[in-house]
């Protein structure tokens, strides 16, 4: 039952969240002057008629490429390494002062 | 929970998160799935450090500085990054949605935002991975190196049962 009540305030935070995105794109499509509020934008077609954008592929749909995949995971790993190199860096430069009290994250 | 659960658990997350942020790597149909599932387990993480979070929390505003609190803003941002990311996500998603009988139309703002949020979440899980860093290093060598270093030692020839030349000098 605690857990039910856990899982339920984590969506509805959630769902905030993604209330005030939802909220953020309507405004500036209508601050740009657009009247469908996050709908497509529209294109002219050959015969001069609006028709809807097609939606963005994002990639094969089948399958993806393992060599560009890899290569886009190798990508984030290093990504993710030198944050995390210059924030240990920072650290200790600065003599870890946020350890003067630390709540164990972990158990 | 104990903390190799834990880390198994995080590790999990971190390969789904890898496999999710490179969708040419599993198409964009597994990428979709897999950021749900991803999002399951999120909640998850978020269930098992409940009482971090709300100690934290109701602790927010009486110190000044301190680590759990930068922790805590991290995590919070890393949660709306990836809330944001997966929510515009949806937006654009051809597989889910359409699996679930709902049809929309594209918005391009969407597309702009769920790149933003996702090099936002790779960001925010960086600066997550530094702060914890060392919990990190201490338990994969607790739970991952040691027990795989000990498999290679177990298979070798114990230096016990070896012969080892000795040279004896006969005093005269």
């Amino acid at each position: 039952m605690k857990i039910i009540l856990r899982i339920i305030i984590i969506i509805t935070i959630g769902s905030i969240i993604a209330g005030a995105f939802s909220l953020g794109v309507n405004k500036s499509s209508n601050a740009a002057g657009l009247d469908n509020g996050g709908q497509a934008p529209a294109t002219i077609g050959s015969n001069g008629q609006s028709q809807p954008m097609a939606r963005p592929d994002g990639g094969d749909r089948a399958g993806g490429s393992v060599t560009q995949g890899v290569a886009g995971v190798l990508g984030t790993l290093v990504k993710i390494t030198g944050i995390t190199i210059l924030v240990l860096a920072i650290q200790k430069g600065f003599g870890q002062p946020g350890n003067r009290k630390l709540i164990s994250t972990q158990e | 929970m104990s903390t190799k659960t834990n880390l198994m658990l995080d590790l999990t997350m971190f390969g789904a998160f890898l496999a999710v942020s490179n969708p040419h790597l599993t198409g964009a149909t597994v990428h979709e799935w897999l950021a749900i599932s991803l999002a399951g387990v999120v909640i998850t993480h978020l269930l098992l450090h409940w009482d971090w979070v709300i100690k934290v929390g109701k602790e927010f505003f009486k110190k000044l500085w301190h680590q759990s609190r930068l922790n805590f803003v991290v995590n919070t941002l890393f949660f709306i990054a990836m809330t944001g990311s997966l929510f515009s996500g949806l937006m654009i998603s051809q597989s889910v949605l359409s699996t679930l009988g709902i049809q929309l139309d594209v918005s391009s703002s969407w597309k702009s935002i769920h790149s933003l949020m996702s090099d936002a979440s790779v960001l925010l899980l960086g600066l997550h991975f530094a702060l914890h860093f060392k919990w990190v290093v201490t338990n994969m060598g607790r739970y991952v190196v040691n027990p795989i270093r000990g498999l290679f030692q177990r298979g070798s020839v114990p230096q016990v049962l070896t012969a080892q030349p000795v040279r004896v000098e006969k005093s005269k």
